[in-house]
């Protein structure tokens, strides 16, 4: 049984004690926590540990929780998942040191759970999104994908997760390893074999362009696209410039799709792999991709954040997970949900994770949190996404 | 060449390419004013939610000390900031501050003193706009972006923070002015409402401990009055049934009254102590004399009394507890019976004053020189009157705000005269039903 909790106060200690207070198990084997930014970490840590003091906390700093209860991205919210079932609870493994490379510390976690999973296992991958805080400099989650896949050594599994984040701006990102409080780490949670789990992923972006070649890039950075500056290319899309006069500044405005499958075929949301464009570069006339997963000679499009498209994705998603839950088995909804879907940010005249809350079935329980990327299957292996919800429900097998 | 039709294929699809991404162009830039708008429209219903939200939390029992964390949460949720400090001079118009309340500050920041030489109304920074003096507040918020509000009357300011300019945030500018002094000034009015509160509580639990001291003290009172007092009412009795005399009577019935008093006070002192509340509605004020005149009818007729009763043309309504009104003008005209011998005429006279207050006059007429046994007049009201009933009535009106004022005019002729202020009087609008009696 899953248990979750949700609360937001100014006091780290009373919005603990608000979720504590929720849960009606004295000692669950674990506790996964997601807590908004401007809490002081370690506080909130102390707190629960001061709450369930023999049981490992894992998560960490989210712009915002989502759960039945409420929702929120003032930084002020917690939310809770207390594991008390021994067959269903995760193993936490932990790698530090994303600051020396994400793609060997992403290998580093493969590997250790190559030793600990079995083939198939349901993995959530938990990471700091934030490598220099206030700088937009982040720790690629594609990166450390890639690393955690080559970890793995062809052991299949599950794989899910989120970039941790303290709020919208991506100001910095914090990870709770179980007993501490952790800067440039990764957690996964590795479920046991009884525990399987069936994904959504939620969009809301249209293509707005034709295709275009990526012909310079260099990790995240794209400098050129069809030969032009890819600066200029976006802001003649746009009819404004990026980021501000200096460029440096966060944009969102727009995101690169890369469509896989038939080019020509119908559109299909499901279809894209989107990149965000978190900064753009004026002197070199580049932008830079929220990963670096994007290569030369890529074909991608503009794509557009288009808010109905988001809304009626939602509706329509969660619509298939409540069609995929059994009750009987069904142990926990996690919604990993970007933080740019926020109606602060998106400037949508709905909340999109109201949405999930009001329309998702309610008899099992949900934790959801606002993340900076999200890590979701796709084409028959994992990779981040932008700009999506992912929606997994947690069964027992 | 024109005519080559792949060179005419590529002509048509870089044409139909161009068209694609110009309509592509459009819906993005519409997509994101869309946006935009949204936004902005968001937070200009900022300071409306701000609004709504600090009277809910006015509404629940927080104490004006702790009210600040709560509030500021609001303001932080609402505005979407990064930090957020309520401030106050200590002492007020020292230019130096203390941080009360804050969200987003690390701990050491809340012990500081933060000196803001004369400290404006209101100010901003951005990456354009520098405030002369801004930089202590900067400097403990430790961000360069900042808006501030401050209440020159009490001391109190507000300041919230953000680290940048971009993404959920937008440079700040003057336009911010109404949502940051809205904000404090609901916060203000929130502080004041929960310190009435205080005080209210306080004055409560003070009358309260009062009455309570009041209700001891008129039991002991009570208690020793009781014996002397059966002592002068068993004289009484024997003094009437002994000499027939009408003042022995009337010692009598009083000291009956007295005793019944006295015995309540001794059962139930609280209940004599603490005064009945008021029940307040507007009532036609005629309904309620007439209602008082009814209910005294029977004993102006076993006494051979006559009453004339003249009510205002214009119909008045008076803020009023009914039951306590009707009661008082009763006593007052029994009142006024008691002084008038057979043959007499009671005169009771309803008007609106030049002030717009309301008066109600009643006096007596007699028939002729008092019999001899008639009770004398003492200090304005004659003994004979029944004196628990007036100093009802007195209490009554005096609770209503308005004055009761008994008048002897020297030749045995007696009257009472009721004001009520202005505030607790206005015409009744015939087109529209009564107020109910």
């Amino acid at each position: 049984m899953i248990q979750v909790a949700y609360a937001r106060h100014f006091e780290a200690a009373r919005v603990v004690r608000l979720c504590a207070g929720q849960i009606d198990a004295p000692q669950p084997r674990l506790v996964l926590a997601f807590c908004g930014g401007k809490h002081a970490p370690d506080e909130v840590l102390a707190q629960l540990r001061s709450a369930w003091p023999d049981t490992p906390v894992v998560g960490g700093s989210a712009a915002g929780a989502i759960g039945y209860d409420g929702f929120g991205y003032s930084g002020l919210e917690l939310i809770v998942a207390a594991f008390n079932d021994p067959d269903i609870t995760p193993r936490a493994l932990i790698e530090t040191g994303l600051d020396n490379g994400d793609f060997a510390a992403g290998e580093r976690l493969g590997r250790q759970v190559a030793a600990a999973a079995r083939p198939g296992a349901t993995v959530l991958l938990l990471f700091d999104s934030v490598a220099v805080p206030g700088q937009f400099q982040l720790h690629h989650a594609s990166s450390i994908v890639e690393g955690f896949e080559a970890g793995l050594q062809g052991l299949p599994v599950q794989l899910i997760g989120g970039g941790l984040l303290t709020d919208m701006n991506l100001s910095d990102g914090w990870l709770f390893d179980g007993a501490q409080v952790r800067k440039h780490a990764a957690a996964a949670l590795v479920f046991p074999s009884t525990v399987a789990a069936s994904t959504v992923v939620l969009h809301g972006c249209r293509p707005v362009s034709t295709f275009m070649e990526i012909t310079r890039i260099d990790g995240a950075e794209v400098f050129e696209l069809d030969h032009e500056p890819a600066l200029t290319v976006i802001e003649r899309m746009l009819g404004t410039t990026l980021g501000g006069g200096e460029g440096h500044d966060l944009s969102l405005l727009a995101t690169l799709g890369q469509k896989h499958g038939d080019p020509f075929a119908p559109y299909n949301e499901d279809d894209y792999v989107n990149r965000l464009i978190l900064t753009s570069n004026r002197a070199q006339g580049s932008i830079t991709l929220f990963e670096p997963d994007f290569r030369a000679g890529a074909k991608v499009q503009i794509m557009s954040r288009d808010n109905s498209l988001m809304l009626q994705s939602v509706r329509d998603g969660v619509a298939r997970a409540n069609a995929g839950i059994d009750p009987a088995t069904a142990l926990l909804n996690i919604y990993i949900d970007c933080a740019g879907r926020a109606s602060a940010r998106s400037g949508a005249h709905l909340e999109e994770a109201e949405l999930v809350v009001k329309n998702l079935n309610r008899s099992v329980p949900l934790i959801g949190f606002y993340s900076g990327v999200e890590i979701a299957p796709f084409e028959g292996y994992s990779r981040p996404l932008d700009w999506t919800g992912v929606l997994a429900t947690l069964r027992r097998n | 060449m024109a005519g080559d039709p792949a060179s005419s294929l590529e002509r048509e699809l870089n044409y139909y390419r161009r068209e694609c991404n110009d309509l592509g162009a459009r819906l993005l830039r519409l997509q994101e004013e869309q946006s935009q708008a949204f936004r902005e429209a968001r937070r200009s219903r900022t300071l409306v939610k701000l609004l709504r939200e600090a009277y809910r939390l006015g509404d629940v029992g927080t104490s004006a000390r702790d009210v600040g964390g709560p509030m500021l949460e609001l303001v932080v949720d609402n505005a979407l900031c990064d930090r957020a400090a309520f401030l106050r001079e200590e002492p007020c118009g020292s230019g130096q501050f203390l941080i009360v309340h804050a969200i987003g500050l690390p701990a050491s920041a809340l012990t500081a003193v933060v000196a803001v030489a004369s400290p404006p109304s209101f100010f901003y920074t951005s990456s354009r706009e520098r405030e002369e003096g801004a930089h202590p507040v900067l400097a403990v918020l430790d961000v360069p972006f900042v808006l501030w509000a401050y209440d020159r009357a009490t001391g109190h300011a507000l300041v919230i923070g953000n680290r940048s300019e971009g993404n959920v945030n937008r440079p700040f500018e003057v336009g911010d002015q109404e949502l940051i002094e809205g904000a404090l000034s609901i916060y203000l009015d929130v502080l004041n409402r929960k310190h009435a509160e205080a005080q209210l509580r306080q004055a409560k639990q003070m009358a309260e401990t009062a009455i309570a001291a009041k209700a001891a003290s008129l039991h002991a009172l009570a208690e020793a009055v009781q014996r002397p007092l059966e002592a002068i009412a068993s004289l009484a009795v024997r003094l009437a049934e002994k000499h027939q005399s009408a003042c022995a009577v009337e010692v009598q019935r009083h000291a009956a009254e007295i005793q019944a008093i006295v015995a309540r006070a001794v059962e139930a002192p609280d209940e004599v102590a603490a005064p009945a509340p008021l029940s307040l509605e507007w009532l036609a004020a005629d309904d309620v004399v007439r209602a008082a005149l009814r209910t005294t009818y029977a004993d102006c007729l076993r006494r051979g009394v006559e009453v004339n009763a003249r009510m205002p043309r214009r119909p008045i309504a008076m803020l009023a507890d009914q039951q306590h009104m009707r009661d008082a003008v009763h006593n007052l005209i029994l009142g006024v019976l008691d002084m008038t011998p057979s043959g007499g005429t009671i005169r009771v006279e309803l008007s609106r004053r030049g002030d717009g207050g309301m008066e109600l006059f009643i006096c007596n007429r007699l028939p002729g020189p008092l019999p001899p046994d008639f009770p004398g007049t003492v200090e304005g009201v004659r003994p004979g009157a029944d004196v628990s009933a007036l100093v009802f009535a007195r209490k009554a009106v005096d609770a209503h705000g308005g004055t009761l004022i008994f008048e002897d005019t020297g030749n045995g002729l007696s009257q009472a005269r009721m004001l009520l202020p202005p505030d607790n009087i206005r015409d009744i609008d015939l087109t529209t039903t009564r107020p109910r009696n």
